[in-house]
């Protein structure tokens, strides 16, 4: 099914400003699609370009039961995502079909990378070259890392061609400037690094300063590179382990929110579309979102955070997901029909695009990919 | 001045070690500390389940715990009697252990043993060690990823084949009661407080 990207490109952006009048068919996650297409998650490592192409061709069987896919919200790309994953945390990643069965998902591998002494040693050298001199080449094979990195840049524009050729645009192009809590608690592993936010909570705040500081200028040359690309809609500013759930307010309040505020500000500042993507339960601070402008920010829930509350709290904002990963690996189509009936009617259709949370699972059934979508098209 | 259990609540390890260290000096007993800091482990799993307090919380209560249960070790003459023994572990081809850790840091600091078999557990191992713990009567299965779903289905049945008395309880992330009738489990956690309540439940304290 070829449809008219530019109509689903307005759509989107209707969505973000809550003017849309009928709930958009989102979809996230590049692997479950591939193997729906055929492929093992380890041949989806390996060979992005036949990743992206076997994905494509399971959008197609969706579409074909269940109708449009309007939008992906992280969809496959050209950059593994063993890579991948490595630069988003700072942490060792389990290789599927090389380190973990071949059908597993990737995973991060907890472990302490740094001690203490290492906060201002990262002062003393900068962030950058602290992570390339003394990070990287202890959680990846540098060799792997290159050639991937290098695949990325060459065949970045064949898989865009795909979402153009199927008229489908992608919301996230990539990262905003990260957190810099979510790399350190990375680099130094989640129970050492929660511990050290009792204990040293003004040293890694003056780091974070720092680190913060010195990757939002990073990234706003990469954000002035794609100010004037329609395609490019906005980025992830997440939000895995600095989930309100997960932390006492105080450490929430000096180490996560005025960052993740900053890093979607930046966004908006470029015209782009900052992709809030929420795991984990962010139910107790849903009303500093309202510190953000309505009608230009996502909030990206995964089923664990109360969406109904986010549209009492916040009207005006958009929100994506919820359709929980249990439903769409355990549940029935019936189950995931009634549900998405249910969400749509409570919280949309303005301003609403029906996703799986998170990431959809890779051993999420055809049959239920479907009725999420078919149902948020026949919705009225 | 502020109890040792208030101090364990308020998370305020230094003050409370020395506390404990004074206490052990004018010869308090070892186990009515241990008690009371268990007292608070409770509390704080109550405040957790309230959302008064919250998942970094509960991590730093238990390596407070750990630090008060080292400093009372020397004054101890005898091996303090558990409740009961727990078997805790994540599932094959999941890798994550912050969830497990967690839980069976609030079952050590609640009194009970816990046998904890690690990550990416492969079937047979469960099966093993329930075997040759006859006397435990709770199985904790952890779980992070939605396509290890499977892989708690299997062990459930494998462990109730050799041990039909078992209880079994599985917990995280992503674990709901869908999940728990898919695998058929007998009860889920949706908190580590959940878990503690059951094992309690089950051992009948």
């Amino acid at each position: 099914m070829k449809q008219n990207y530019e109509e689903n490109l307005k759509l989107v952006h209707e969505g973000i400003a809550c003017t849309n009048t009928k709930p958009i068919s989102t979809f996230s996650g590049g692997a479950p699609l591939a193997q729906i297409g055929g492929l093992t998650v380890a041949q989806f490592v390996e060979d992005p370009v036949a990743g992206a192409k076997a994905a494509f061709k399971a959008v197609d069987m969706v579409q074909e039961i269940a109708g449009p896919i309007h939008t992906f919200n992280s969809g496959p790309g050209s950059l593994n995502m063993v890579t991948l994953i490595t630069l988003l945390w700072y942490s060792k990643v389990m290789i599927p079909g090389v380190e973990i069965p071949e059908n597993s998902v990737w995973q991060v591998k907890e472990q302490k990378l740094i001690d203490r002494d290492a906060y201002p040693k990262i002062k003393e050298m900068g962030y950058t070259k602290f992570v390339n001199q003394e990070i990287l080449p202890r959680i990846i094979d540098m060799e792997y890392f290159s050639k991937y990195i290098k695949y990325a840049g060459e065949h970045g524009t064949e898989v865009n061609q795909l979402y153009l050729d199927a008229g489908i645009p992608k919301m996230q192009w990539g990262m905003a400037t990260m957190i810099p809590f979510e790399q350190l608690c990375g680099m130094r592993s989640m129970t050492q690094f929660y511990m050290d936010c009792y204990k040293k909570l003004d040293e890694l705040k003056e780091l974070s300063d720092i680190i913060f500081e010195e990757t939002a200028a990073d990234k706003a040359k990469q954000l002035e590179a794609v100010r004037d690309n329609p395609n490019w809609i906005g980025a992830w500013v997440g939000g895995w382990r600095t989930a309100s759930k997960l932390l006492n307010p105080k450490i929430w309040e000096a180490l996560v929110w005025p960052y993740m505020k900053a890093s979607a500000k930046q966004l908006i500042s470029y015209g782009k579309t900052p992709i809030l993507h929420l795991d984990q339960d962010w139910t107790r601070d849903i009303a500093r979102f309202s510190e953000l402008p309505s009608g230009k920010i996502v909030l990206n829930t995964d089923s664990m955070t109360d969406v109904r509350e986010i549209r009492k709290q916040l009207p005006g904002y958009a929100i994506m997901g919820d359709v929980p990963p249990t439903l769409l690996t355990s549940g029935t189509p019936e189950q995931v029909t009634d549900y998405v009936k249910k969400l749509i009617n409570d919280l949309g259709p303005d301003g609403f695009f029906v996703c799986p949370g998170c990431d959809c699972p890779v051993n999420a059934k055809l049959e239920n990919i479907a009725a999420m979508v078919k149902a948020t098209n026949e919705w009225t | 001045m502020a109890s040792i259990k208030e101090l364990m609540v308020e998370l305020d390890d230094e003050t409370l070690l020395d506390m404990v260290n004074e206490q052990l000096k004018q010869g308090v007993l070892p186990m009515d500390i241990i008690s009371q800091c268990q007292e608070g482990m409770t509390e704080i799993g109550a405040l957790f389940a309230e959302g008064e307090m919250f998942v970094s919380d509960l991590m730093m209560a238990g390596a407070v715990c750990k630090e008060v249960t080292e400093a009372v070790k020397p004054y101890m003459n005898t091996e303090t009697k558990k409740i009961g023994k727990v078997v805790m572990g994540t599932v094959k081809d999941d890798i994550h252990d912050i969830g497990k850790d967690i839980v069976c840091n609030m079952l050590e600091a609640s009194g009970f043993e816990v046998i904890d078999v690690g990550i990416d557990t492969p079937v047979g191992v469960f099966v093993n060690t329930m075997k040759e713990n006859p006397d435990c009567k709770v199985l904790g299965l952890s779980c992070l990823l939605a396509s290890c779903y499977g892989s708690i289905k299997e062990t459930v049945a494998a462990v109730k084949a050799v041990r039909p008395d078992v209880k079994i309880i599985i917990g995280g992330g992503p674990i709901d009661d869908t999940v728990r009738v898919f695998s058929d489990a007998d009860a889920y956690a949706v908190a580590a407080q959940d878990t503690v309540n059951y094992c309690k439940e089950v051992y009948s304290v």
